[in-house]
């Protein structure tokens, strides 16, 4: 039922009319810095909660023709626990396939990969198929627009613990994009979590975005 | 069978040729001049208006109507036939005003006759083009030389055909000769209209009675090039709005103030059991005051320079494009041309002497 609920979806909004001039082809590419916050339960369901903070770093980019749109996104990071021991490397990958029926509106659907490598060893990996709903309306020019973003799982992968249960986040900030040049900024929020079937884990990351980059959004 | 054809032959040859006595009216007229010079006055008389009589393609030009006219005038006067004479010679001056018999060849008693018709006979005739193209704008002008038998009164007018005056193009005397110029241009001014008018040359005797009237038809051809429409200024709808409704603001208001709210309070939603990060609230802010921000700027009423300056653009191009209209309709309103084709002449007689 889901499935087929994606797929009018997408039958609905590619039958809109396009957003921009069909065939013009638009880029764009962005680096990544942030501040994240991992809290889990990491040494299992009898433990408290932990928490880890770290600096983000990774990419973005997006190439998009008539109202399609396809995103990627790769962020990695080292996450730390305050006064203990505790840390890991956090690694982020999204492969997005987007339609924009109306200007301001864009729907996507696509993977979404985490992993987490403690330094202990071994390496949890979640594996997410997201469907994701984003607006953006202008604020105070074109140039100027803020966004907000909520996404849900739809089917997910663990290779650990019981079983996949769930996800779900939303990302919402503010874009600039200079009037005479291709450059753009973006500042947002982002929270992510993912749990098990048997709820005996759920890893929410956080993330403060800073991003730059340099395309036609 | 064959002495039949031949006979048939023959009878059709006979009957095919010119009779002998038949010529052309060059000769008859050489015929005649030969018996003037022959002092055969009696000959002479017949023969040159039997000349004058030949009509079509074997007539005489009018060069040599001319010289028949002459000669016949001279025969008469010779044979003492005054009243002959002078219609001679009266046809002479209607045919050529200025022309006169030659005293090396004729005597004075014939030169005298002719120089006595010549003062009594007031008769013009004009030169006029057969067909004259005037381009207005290049004070373009119609021309024609009219030549007067004698001094006398005259007159010279266009007319419409409906004998309505269009134009006097001159009134005064007449001596030898005198040009005439037509612009095309009525008593007010105003270009003429395409048709048929009347070119209206009047001699009168001294009472101003009129004696003579020589008319030339005018076939008129007003010829004006088509003018260019103006463009239609932009429309409402291709101007884009350039003062901001409520909505923009409002949107910028609530866009922002709702993001700004979603990103502090959905993240508990999202995430219960999560410490949430404070630095949420910093983007939240960032988030409302751009909103409030956009609000301000986009307030009910206030310019849209970009669209201010998109319509002016739309208006110069507009204004431009009329301007270059109405110059090019200038110059093609300025460019009128008159075809003007003069048909032929008709006398006219008066009362007046």
């Amino acid at each position: 039922m889901k499935r087929r609920a994606v797929l009018a979806l997408l039958a609905l909004c590619l039958s809109l009319p396009p957003a921009r001039a069909a065939g013009q082809a638009r880029y764009y590419a962005g680096g990544l810095v942030g501040a994240g916050r991992l809290d889990s339960e990491l040494g299992g369901p009898d433990t408290p909660r932990d928490e880890l903070t770290g600096a983000l770093f990774g990419f973005e980019g997006r190439a998009s023709i008539w109202k399609l749109e396809v995103d990627v996104r790769y962020v990695t990071g080292t996450f730390e626990a305050d006064g203990s021991r505790l840390a890991l490397d956090l690694v982020e990958a999204e492969l997005l396939l987007g339609v924009r029926p109306i200007s301001w509106i864009t729907l996507r659907v696509g993977p979404h990969a985490r992993s987490f490598t403690p330094e202990s060893g071994g390496t949890d990996r979640w594996l997410f198929w997201e469907v994701r709903g984003r607006v953006e309306p202008a604020v105070l020019a074109p140039q100027l627009r803020t966004y907000f973003e909520i996404w849900a799982a739809v089917a997910g992968e663990v290779n650990f613990g019981s079983g996949f249960g769930g996800g779900r986040g939303l990302e919402a900030g503010l874009t600039y994009r200079l009037r005479q040049a291709p450059f753009w900024g973006r500042i947002g929020y982002r929270v992510d979590r993912g749990s098990l079937e048997s709820g005996a884990r759920k890893d929410s990351v956080q993330e403060l975005l800073l991003v730059v980059g340099v395309g036609a959004r | 069978m064959t002495a039949r054809r031949g006979s048939i032959l023959l009878a059709a040859f006979l009957f095919a040729a010119p009779p002998a006595h038949a010529q052309s009216a060059p000769d008859v007229l050489a015929r005649g001049i030969g018996a003037y010079n022959d002092l055969s006055l009696e000959d002479a008389a017949p023969l040159l208006r039997r000349s004058l009589q030949v009509e079509g393609g074997g007539a005489l030009t009018t060069w040599e109507r001319v010289r028949a006219l002459t000669y016949l005038g001279a025969t008469e006067v010779l044979r003492r036939s005054a009243d002959s004479a002078v219609a001679a010679f009266q046809r002479l001056l209607f045919l050529d005003p200025r022309n006169r018999p030659d005293p090396l060849i004729f005597p004075p008693e014939v030169t005298d006759v002719f120089e006595a018709v010549l003062r009594q006979t007031k008769v013009v005739v004009a030169r006029v083009p057969p067909e004259t193209d005037l381009q207005l704008s290049a004070s373009d002008r119609f021309s024609a030389w009219v030549f007067a038998s004698s001094p006398h009164e005259f007159t010279a007018e266009v007319t419409y055909d409906d004998g309505r005056l269009a134009r006097t193009l001159y009134t005064g005397p007449i001596g030898d000769s005198l040009g005439l110029q037509w612009n095309g241009r009525d008593e007010t001014g105003q270009v003429v209209t395409s048709g048929r008018y009347l070119l209206n040359m009047i001699s009168r005797d001294p009472a101003g009675r009129l004696i003579r009237l020589y008319r030339v038809p005018l076939d008129v051809d007003l010829r004006l090039r088509d003018t260019l429409p103006h463009p239609e200024p932009p429309a409402d709808s291709v101007l884009l709005p350039e003062a901001y409704t409520s909505r923009p603001g409002l949107e910028a208001l609530f866009g922002g103030l709702a993001v700004g709210v979603a990103i502090v309070a959905l993240p508990a939603a999202f995430s219960p059991e999560a410490d949430l990060s404070n630095g949420r609230f910093a983007i939240a802010g960032a988030l409302s005051l751009a909103g409030v921000a956009g609000f301000v700027t986009r307030r009910p009423g206030s310019p849209i320079g970009a669209n201010i300056r998109a319509n002016t653009g739309r208006r110069q191009a507009w204004q431009d494009a009329l301007l270059a209209v109405q110059e090019e309709n200038a110059g093609r309103r300025r460019d009128v041309r008159l075809v003007i084709r003069s048909g032929p002449a008709v006398r006219i007689e008066g009362t007046g002497r």
